[in-house]
């Protein structure tokens, strides 16, 4: 057994003073079994969603929730769910799979507005935050607090309601979890607002589960899945386990190479490494959330 | 030891990879987008290391064939991330 396993990750004469799994041959059938791994994947993930499949969780009340945590934590007045500000943003949701575009604005020009006012909403402030590929509400609400754009709509004292519409569709050739959040205020909201007492806001605030959601059609559903293997997680491992794996062959490989003083013709490893060093650092700092 | 020659030559490889994979954090391009520029940096990593060796004299069939099968492993590995990542 070890010297098989000797045979196979350390050079030596009996491999040609090189690692057998990294014989020519032996990365071609790697490559090769990685394409049949990566098609199976896939298909398992389309067909058993259930327990291989991407985690997430997103709903309104939670995006209501951590955005007002956020705006307790800047003393402003917690948002309130709207119903007709949900109907709009469920209505930009739609708007955009079917035009397939990601934008604030359609490529027919309709804006955002066009919606609120749709929903007979009598707005005079409004506003529009956008995010896809997220797997989380709090993420979400981080990212947009972290773009200066989209955290003053977050912190914007001139909005008293808000309404969110989470959507799973096909958007420019992905498909995705898409998120819509339309914020506004009527002059009696708004009213009402400034009359507030300032006090109450931590009160208001609750947890996650004590908002109560608006019933009925005008708000999307929550987009809640929970497969027994996260695919997103599982894809990151695996991914880090082989480049670590292949790191440490070459590694290794050119260890016992410059111990035993051995001259081979063969590929440049330091230019191995730092390509998947580099491979690694995207494998750690990848993810597809895009706010707008 | 690392002569000047081979220094700009790592300190190229490694700037160029940097900068592509700074492009696919992108995340305001679409996934085939991300594949080409993913495609980009594979085709660098090769050319560039078969450069390498054209300078050292050492070029040889089973070096290019090498580079070849390393940049198709990793480009696999980016492809499988871009596809399957949120």
């Amino acid at each position: 057994m070890k010297d098989i396993l000797s045979h196979l990750f350390i050079p030596q004469e009996s491999n040609n003073h090189r690692a057998k799994v990294l014989h020519h041959k032996n990365i071609f059938i790697f490559v090769v079994a990685f394409l049949i791994f990566q098609i199976l994947f896939t298909q398992f993930k389309n067909t058993y969603p259930q327990v291989l499949g991407t985690t997430t969780d997103i709903s309104p009340t939670k995006l209501l929730y951590f955005t007002n945590i956020e705006r307790a934590k800047n003393n402003l007045n917690p948002l309130t769910l709207n119903s007709q500000l949900s109907s709009a943003a469920e209505n930009k949701a739609k708007d955009m799979f079917l035009e397939n575009y990601w934008a604030h604005f359609s490529p027919t020009g309709v804006t955002p507005w066009t919606f609120i006012k749709a929903s007979g909403y009598n707005y005079v402030y409004a506003g529009e935050n956008l995010a896809r590929g997220f797997s989380d509400a709090n993420s979400i609400v981080q990212a947009w607090m972290n773009s200066p754009s989209h955290r003053e709509n977050q912190l914007s004292q001139n909005y008293t309601d808000v309404g969110y519409a989470v959507e799973d569709g096909k958007l420019l050739g992905e498909q995705t979890t898409l998120v819509v959040e339309m914020f506004g205020a009527t002059p009696q909201s708004l009213a009402a607002s400034k009359a507030k007492n300032t006090n109450s806001k931590a009160e208001a605030l609750g947890t996650p589960n004590s908002i109560k959601p608006i019933t009925g059609s005008s708000l999307l559903g929550a987009t809640i899945k929970k497969p027994a293997l996260n695919s997103s997680f599982t894809s990151r491992m695996v991914i880090f386990f082989l480049l670590s794996f292949f790191l440490l062959l070459f590694v290794l490989d050119a260890i016992f190479i410059s111990k035993r003083k051995i001259v081979r013709i063969i590929g440049n490893h330091l230019d191995h490494t730092l390509f998947f060093c580099l491979i690694i650092v995207f494998v750690v700092l990848y993810s597809s959330g895009v706010i707008l | 030891m690392i002569n000047k020659e081979h220094f700009i030559y790592y300190f190229v490889l490694i700037t160029v990879t940097f900068v592509g994979i700074f492009l696919l954090l992108q995340k305001n391009l679409s996934l085939s987008t991300h594949l080409a520029v993913a495609l980009m940096i594979t085709f660098f990593y090769i050319l560039w290391g078969i450069l390498h060796h054209l300078i050292n004299h050492s070029t040889t069939l089973k070096i290019v064939l090498e580079y070849v099968l390393v940049g198709a492993v990793g480009f696999l590995f980016i492809n499988f991330l871009l596809q399957n990542v949120i």
